[in-house]
């Protein structure tokens, strides 16, 4: 059920509304594609948005974070956590990059608890805006039951096209949170929604049903027990003799996580920072350790490292999906691996 | 399953910062490897498990 419809100048407002106490980061369009990035007003953004580049994993966990600052004092080093607090609305997050925050979410906030994300999560507000179609060609967000999200975000919109004026759209709107309740209510714009909105909103979801094809031939469920099976199989071999392990499909993915440490220091050699990165189990140094042995050092064992921890072992210990199927690591692939392919193809050996 | 330190190691909120030691020992056991010896300036005990990685570094270092 809808908890409220706004015209589609009215969300654009409570963006706006959003924007005087927190930054702004949403999808803007450069050239043909699209980026989260920080804008000054919600007229900059693009809600209308095909998909992001990179998801919106970068703004929560950035490509490169400093994690504490270090500083020589009497002859000891002190150091000093670093955490970005910075209030901020993020805008235009789709099911899928739901779906992949929660996971980061989850991994985050369990085990060692990562303050560092954490922090900067519990200062997000997340304006989710639902995809009523395939945002692109290969995506198989459906197949990972990731094209719809139930939570996570503090206000979710959905595109209803308004059926007296083709042109203009209206959203509905479900409250996610009680932020997201108060935002919509201070702005005191919009409606409740009438039944004709429901019987709309019936209808979007029905055709939504209908716009995202299967792409892979059985259940998500079934994809651990598959895999279980192929351990062994010539595909991962013959798959990766075109993969370059460049890493592209992990810096590309909304779900992966890893990350290296390394420090940054002055030339005094008094102080410095610790900064993380993005790291990826592609990369040929990933599995290298201290004197030199590399437990993967095949670029096949690499590439069933990373279809088995997107589509087995994260699915079976977090219960969360691992892989959300918004096919950035297919297009970002220089060599054309798709992933859908290698579940296609893992089911027809099976 | 990771296994988590004692909280007393904990200085802060951040899982990152370290918790000061010395060296109290060092031998060489290969060509390769060397064997240090570390204690904690505040005392700590370490409380690891068999098996368990523990991450040591000197800033600027790592």
């Amino acid at each position: 059920m809808l908890d409220r419809i706004l015209p589609s100048n009215t969300l654009l407002e409570l963006v706006d509304e959003l924007g005087r106490s927190r930054r702004i980061v949403g999808p803007v369009r450069r050239d043909d594609r699209y980026f989260y990035q920080p804008v000054d007003r919600a007229a900059a953004l693009d809600l209308r948005f095909n998909y992001c580049v990179y998801g919106p994993k970068a703004v929560l966990f950035p490509p490169h974070d400093t994690l504490f600052t270090f500083e020589k004092e009497r002859g000891r080093f002190v150091t000093r956590a670093v955490y970005d607090d910075r209030p901020t609305a993020l805008v235009g997050v789709h099911p899928c990059d739901m779906h992949a925050i929660l996971l980061l979410d989850h991994v985050f906030a369990n085990g060692h608890r990562d303050e560092h994300y954490l922090r900067r999560r519990a200062n997000t507000f997340i304006l989710g805006v639902d995809c009523p179609k395939p945002c692109t060609e290969g995506v198989f967000c459906r197949d990972m039951t990731a094209n719809d999200a139930a939570e996570g975000f503090d206000l979710m919109s959905y595109p209803l096209s308004c059926e007296d004026a083709v042109d203009v759209e209206r959203y509905g709107v479900i409250f996610g949170t009680d932020a997201g309740r108060e935002l919509v209510l201070s702005v005191q714009s919009g409606a409740a929604p009438a039944t004709t909105d429901e019987e709309a909103f019936d209808r979007y979801l029905a055709g939504k049903r209908q716009a995202f094809p299967p792409m892979i031939p059985y259940e998500v469920d079934t994809l651990p027990g598959l895999l279980n099976r192929s351990y062994d199989s010539l595909l991962w071999e013959a798959t990766a003799r075109r993969c370059y392990s460049c890493g592209s499909c992990n810096l590309s993915c909304p779900t992966c996580y890893c990350f290296n440490t390394y420090d940054e220091v002055d030339v005094t050699l008094t102080r410095g920072e610790r900064r993380r990165e993005w790291d990826g189990c592609q990369l040929r140094g990933f599995a290298e350790v201290a004197g030199g042995h590399n437990f993967r050092a095949k670029a096949a064992s690499r590439l069933r490292h990373r279809i088995y921890r997107k589509a087995k072992w994260i699915r079976e210990r977090e219960g969360l999906a691992g892989c959300v199927g918004c096919a950035r690591c297919d297009r970002a692939c220089t060599a054309k691996i798709n992933s859908v392919e290698i579940y296609r193809q893992l089911a027809e050996e099976a | 399953m990771a296994v988590l330190l004692q909280p007393t190691l904990r200085r802060g909120d951040s899982l990152f910062e370290p918790e000061p030691a010395e060296i109290v020992g060092h031998r060489k056991l290969t060509a390769l490897e060397n064997l240090y010896t570390f204690r904690f300036v505040n005392g700590a005990v370490l409380g690891h498990s068999p098996g368990q990685f523990v991450q040591a570094g000197r800033a600027g270092l790592n």
